[in-house]
């Protein structure tokens, strides 16, 4: 007799409280030790699919029909009581934010022996399995470890422990939620090799939601693809990945940026020769700035030529957003040289000329947070043209209009406030207010770090117009790939210090600092 | 304040009720004095007379009419509150925001000063204050003014400290716009809408600490008809004749639970609503 | 116990005796300086100048302004507020018994507070806008806007004169013990509840139903853990702190509370004492009393400042980083 799968969902619907539907007709089934990728973008109602795994729905939110089947039973049907029986026993979770999945007034350890108290474990027993699943994710089993406090750990220890706890019971069914997207990418690395460590000594059906499909080609054997509450493709990986049926999984798989070493023809375009023709707009000599009292950026110097756009890539602490804020006056508490067109320019904003002020201008990583919530998308604009000096309300009205014809939005955005628009069309707004200075110099700063895959990809493309125009860019990011695609040299910083830096296809071909090839082998690949 | 804020704040039956509750009240404190049948200071009968037809709710403790005592009693108590919190926000909102944004010196000083103003209770600060200068309405108003202010204060200063860490009011630096026009045109606008919830619990606030000045004896003097002073000057008769305390009771009770829900029902469609 | 909670707990105390010395300044200077003598105040408009002078050297009020600060606070530190303007008793003589009375009437208000708060507000937040938190929120936003004479006098009016089940006065005998007069009690600390209970109500919902949609509740539940457990050990702890300033600042409510509530009842206390002793502008009686009441204010948010410091496992921990 061919053994039960142990998850099967059956035309699985759900609706939120005003009826509209979220998830529709999506039916699964996942083998023992198969690992099922769900992808789609933020809104696609992946998560909601994988809470419902666990028979649970977020507020507002209801599972209005269909049949979710973990080792036989449909979860669907059972009492309370019943069901707490199944979560973290037969179906655990492994949550995608490490840091807020915690209760934070309880000590790791007595989490853990709570979740195997629940489920029928004690005395010595409990102690064992504890001892078992620390050592299964590298973490330490001593007494001093366990009484610590979810803040006094990192969020990749974290993420071990969450791991560690869905795991412990020996679940049949085990769903993680975007699991390494709240991690620095060397942390991210590692995570996912103990989480495909763990899928196959345990045996579990796993399903993986995520939306980076170079992840999913680490850990996935099959892999869903979801679009708007539906499944629009399901199938093996290799295939999904090599023959993609759906448009919009091949747009998916367009969208990713690649680094451009192995991508065939280099994004990064055939001007990059005649780099040492470029002016410098700006240059940095020996910059250092400080939190308060602690020094964060450790003497650095670089230049940004006319028309070039300089990759600052690094982690999360590496100062790299740090630099961006002192190059345009937002961090005063720094030392060293700023020329910007060969004249030195001072730290603080109040003592920069207007005409520097307007030269150099930063967008932000946040769009949310990128525009007055109180101002019209044609007011925020129009303030910043009129500092230039135009007071005509008639040109400065035909000057908006072409400015958002520059960043590709349509006119009917101009009477819309913030709240109205999406993310990318906020980061567009943003981006046509800094151009409306007529600035030498744009500073962006992980501009599309908030953005999905596809809307991010229209940016790059926006960004690599503007630099055909000849603006120059510091681009900020901890992207790799993304950053290969439209620079032409690269900056890497780790802890304060430039590591490495070049032209992007020598860094990209012969990185010769350690943290560099990390980051390069840590950058998700597809082939 | 957008139209969406409004209409969500009067979305709920119970905020329109509460809006023309706070409408009659309003009504019956201002024009209340040109429709009472006689003076307020008049005797016009026994003490602690029962209802009638010329006397709607009696008489109070010296003979005059209750009735018209209440119609006369509700002017002070809305003049003192409405203007005392106005004054409040005057001081304090200009203060905060300078605070919030440009930190230095001054903002060291005047939270200094606004934590001894803290560690006095309330109703404790009043009292020594009407006893070293005297009861006056005036005395009374700025007490509340000063009790008011660095409350709100901090609050303004807090909300511009954190208005001021979006990224719109550093690209604004950046790109070398004036205080005047960041002030005008990023935070005040920004500030303005969560300024205008904590108004109401203000105004609530002025309503109880006046109303209970009054009912010490501490407000308008008498023979002068106020409401607070209406329950405790009869309170010997409350055996006798209740309603003489539960008429004004219930117009205080109805203004401030009034203005309570709807400032209430206000923050929750601030909320809601998408613009903030 | 580590060196930085004890340090923090140190500047706590030290701040709060550096605000109760600008209090006690404050309150002084107010007396002595603003408009208004308060030796002729208390014998009167029409009192005869040489009566007010010689009532101004007995009470030492033709003394330097800061010898009489020190004087007086020197005497305050020993119990000897001075003696009462129009009566010539000691002021403590006079205020000793009452204040009795008032700590008996606020210790058990704030003992029925804290666990009815606990309890309501939670019951609302797990059963929001469902009957049982329409029940528990609707009558707060009523009482919490009420002042505590409009409560006070709709009690009387409702269980004195209607019910008659209790007398409509509070006047404490302070010859026969407290104990015997237990029932004179329970109209004042309903009043002061009424308004108390109400605020720290709202708050322990908001910040339970803050906790309740928190990630880490839904991740404790997604682990099978049972409702109970959950409740105590996950969503208790963590409304506990955010609550504890909302709780001292409606007991430090409460002591000023008191005044208007002990006049309401009549009952014979030091906040009764305060409003009479402002009406006859009686200052070291004034003095005395707002020393005592701004005292147990600083104290009780020195104990809540304490205690959200203790509660707080990052400093418990802390191992001398920020």
């Amino acid at each position: 007799m061919a053994e039960a799968i142990p998850l099967v969902v059956q035309s699985l619907f759900m609706h939120d409280l005003s009826g509209r539907e979220i998830v529709s007709d999506v039916s699964i089934a996942v083998k023992r030790g198969e690992v099922l990728a769900i992808i789609g973008e933020s809104g696609s109602g992946k998560t909601s699919v994988a809470l419902s795994l666990l028979g649970f729905a977020r507020p507002g939110m209801r599972i209005s029909s269909g049949k979710i089947t973990i080792g036989g039973t449909d979860i669907l049907s059972l009492s309370g009581r019943e069901r707490r029986a199944f979560q973290g026993g037969k179906v655990s979770l492994v949550p995608q934010n490490p840091t807020t999945s915690f209760s934070p007034r309880m000590s790791i350890g007595k989490q853990m022996a709570e979740l195997l108290a629940a489920h029928g474990h004690s005395g010595p027993g409990l102690k064992q399995l504890l001892a078992e699943a620390l050592r299964n994710v590298d973490l330490p089993n001593d007494e001093r470890f366990l009484k610590r406090y979810p803040f006094e750990l990192s969020g990749g220890q974290l993420q071990r422990i969450a791991i560690a706890m869905a795991f412990m019971t020996s679940p049949q069914v085990i769903v993680m939620d975007e699991p390494t997207t709240g991690l620095d990418v060397s942390t991210q690395q590692t995570i996912l090799e103990l989480i495909a460590r763990l899928v196959k000594s345990s045996n579990a059906s796993v399903v993986y939601v995520t939306h980076d499909l170079a992840v999913v080609n680490v850990v996935a054997d099959r892999v869903a693809v979801m679009l708007s509450g539906r499944i629009v493709e399901q199938g093996g990986r290799k295939q999904v990945f090599a023959e993609p049926r759906d448009d919009y999984t091949r747009m998916l798989l367009d969208a990713i940026p690649r680094l451009v070493a192995e991508s065939p023809g280099p994004a990064a375009d055939d001007t990059t020769d005649s780099a040492l023709e470029f002016q410098n707009v700006l240059e940095v000599k020996n910059l250092r700035a400080s939190h308060g009292n602690v020094e964060v950026v450790h003497g650095i110097s670089f230049s940004v030529g006319r028309g070039e756009c300089v990759g600052l890539v690094g982690g999360s602490g590496s100062g790299k957003t740090t630099t961006g804020r002192c190059v345009t006056g937002l961090h005063g508490n720094a030392t060293g040289t700023l020329l910007f067109e060969g004249h030195s320019m001072p730290f603080a904003v109040s003592s920069r000329s207007k005409a520097d002020l307007g030269a150099m201008q930063i967008v932000f990583q946040n769009p949310d947070r990128s525009l007055n919530p109180k101002e019209s998308i044609a007011q925020s604009i129009a303030r910043a043209v009129s500092l230039t000096g135009m007071t005509d309300k008639t040109r400065i009205g035909a000057e908006v209009r072409s400015l958002l014809d520059r960043v590709r939005l349509p006119q009917r955005v101009i009477d819309l406030y913030p709240a109205d628009l999406s993310g990318g069309e906020r980061q567009r707004v943003a981006v046509a207010r800094a151009l409306a200075l007529k600035p030498k110099l744009l500073v962006c700063d992980e501009i599309t770090s908030a953005l999905d895959v596809s809307v991010q990809a229209a940016v790059v493309e926006l960004l690599l117009d503007l630099k055909k125009d000849g603006l120059a860019m510091l681009f900020i990011t901890h992207n790799l790939p993304l950053v290969s695609e439209i620079a032409q040299s690269i900056i890497i910083m780790k802890d304060g210090n430039i590591v490495e830096a070049g032209r992007t296809s020598e860094v990209l071909h012969s990185p010769q600092h350690r943290y560099t090839r990390m980051l390069l082998e840590a950058a998700p690949r597809l082939n | 304040m957008s139209t969406s804020v409004l209409r969500l704040t009067l979305a709920k039956p119970a905020a329109r009720i509460a809006l023309v509750l706070v409408l009659i009240i309003v009504a019956l404190a201002t024009l209340g004095p040109y429709f009472s049948p006689y003076a307020f200071d008049e005797i016009v009968g026994a003490p602690f007379a029962p209802i009638t037809q010329e006397h709607w709710l009696g008489t109070d403790f010296l003979g005059r009419d209750t009735f018209s005592r209440f119609l006369y009693g509700g002017r002070t108590v809305l003049v003192v509150a409405l203007s005392a919190t106005v004054a409040a926000y005057i001081v304090a909102v200009p203060l905060g925001i300078y605070s919030g944004l440009r930190r230095g010196p001054l903002d060291v000083v005047l939270i200094a000063i606004s934590d001894v103003i803290y560690a006095l209770p309330p109703a404790i600060f009043l009292l020594v204050l009407l006893a070293s200068t005297g009861p006056s309405l005036p005395t009374v108003i700025v007490g509340i003014v000063i009790l008011h202010s660095p409350r709100i204060f901090r609050i303004v200063r807090l909300i511009t400290m954190d208005i001021s860490k979006n990224e719109y009011v550093e690209a604004a630096f950046a790109r070398g716009e004036s205080w005047t026009a960041i002030c005008f045109l990023d935070i005040l606008p920004n500030v303005l809408t969560p300024v205008t919830a904590d108004f109401g619990v203000r105004l609530c606030g002025s309503i109880i600490l006046y109303a209970s000045l009054s009912y010490l004896g501490l407000g308008l003097p008498p023979p002068a008809a106020d409401w607070g002073l209406m329950i405790s000057e009869n309170r010997i008769g409350i055996t006798i004749s209740p309603w003489i305390a539960i008429a004004p009771a219930l117009a205080i009770a109805v203004f401030s639970v009034a203005v309570n829900v709807l400032t209430d029902s206000f923050a929750r469609s601030v909320g809601r609503s998408k613009e903030i | 116990m580590n060196k930085p909670l004890l340090q923090l707990l140190l500047t706590r105390i030290v701040l709060a005796f550096v605000t109760l010395f600008a209090v006690s300044v404050v309150v002084f200077t107010a007396t002595q300086y603003l408009p208004g003598d308060p030796a002729r105040a208390a014998l009167g408009a029409k009192a005869d100048p040489s009566a007010v002078e010689a009532l101004r050297r007995e009470f030492g009020m033709d003394r330097p302004a800061v010898v009489q600060y020190f004087s007086w606070i020197e005497g305050a530190l020993t119990g000897d507020f001075g003696r009462s303007i129009p009566s010539g008793r000691p002021v403590w003589e006079a205020i000793g018994p009452r204040a009795v009375n008032t700590m008996v009437l606020t210790v058990t208000s704030l003992l029925l507070l804290i666990p009815l708060s606990f309890v309501l507000g939670i019951v609302a937040a797990i059963y929001k806008d469902r009957l049982a938190d329409h029940l528990i929120s609707v009558p707060t936003i009523v009482t919490v806007a009420l002042p505590e004479f409009v409560i006070g006098t709709v009690l009387i009016v409702l269980f004195a004169v209607y019910l008659r089940w209790l007398p409509p006065v509070s006047l404490i005998n302070d010859s026969l013990p407290l104990s015997s007069q237990s029932s004179l009690f329970i109209l004042p600390v309903l009043t002061l509840l009424g308004t108390t209970l109400a605020q720290v109500v709202r708050m322990v919902r908001a910040v339970a139903l803050e906790v309740l949609s928190a990630e880490y509740i839904y991740m404790v539940r997604l682990r099978g853990i049972s409702p109970a457990r959950v409740l105590i050990w996950h969503v208790l702890p963590n409304t506990i702190t955010p609550t504890i300033q909302t709780i001292a600042l409606n007991a430090a409510w409460l002591a000023g509370g008191v005044v208007v509530t002990e006049s309401v009842f009549q009952l014979p206390g030091i906040g009764s004492a305060l409003s009479d002793a402002v009406i006859n502008r009686d200052m070291p009686t004034v003095l005395a009393i707002t020393l005592i009441i701004t005292a147990t204010y600083v104290l009780i948010n020195l104990v809540s400042e304490a205690l959200i410091l203790l509660l707080n496992p990052r400093l418990r921990v802390a191992s001398g980083k920020n």
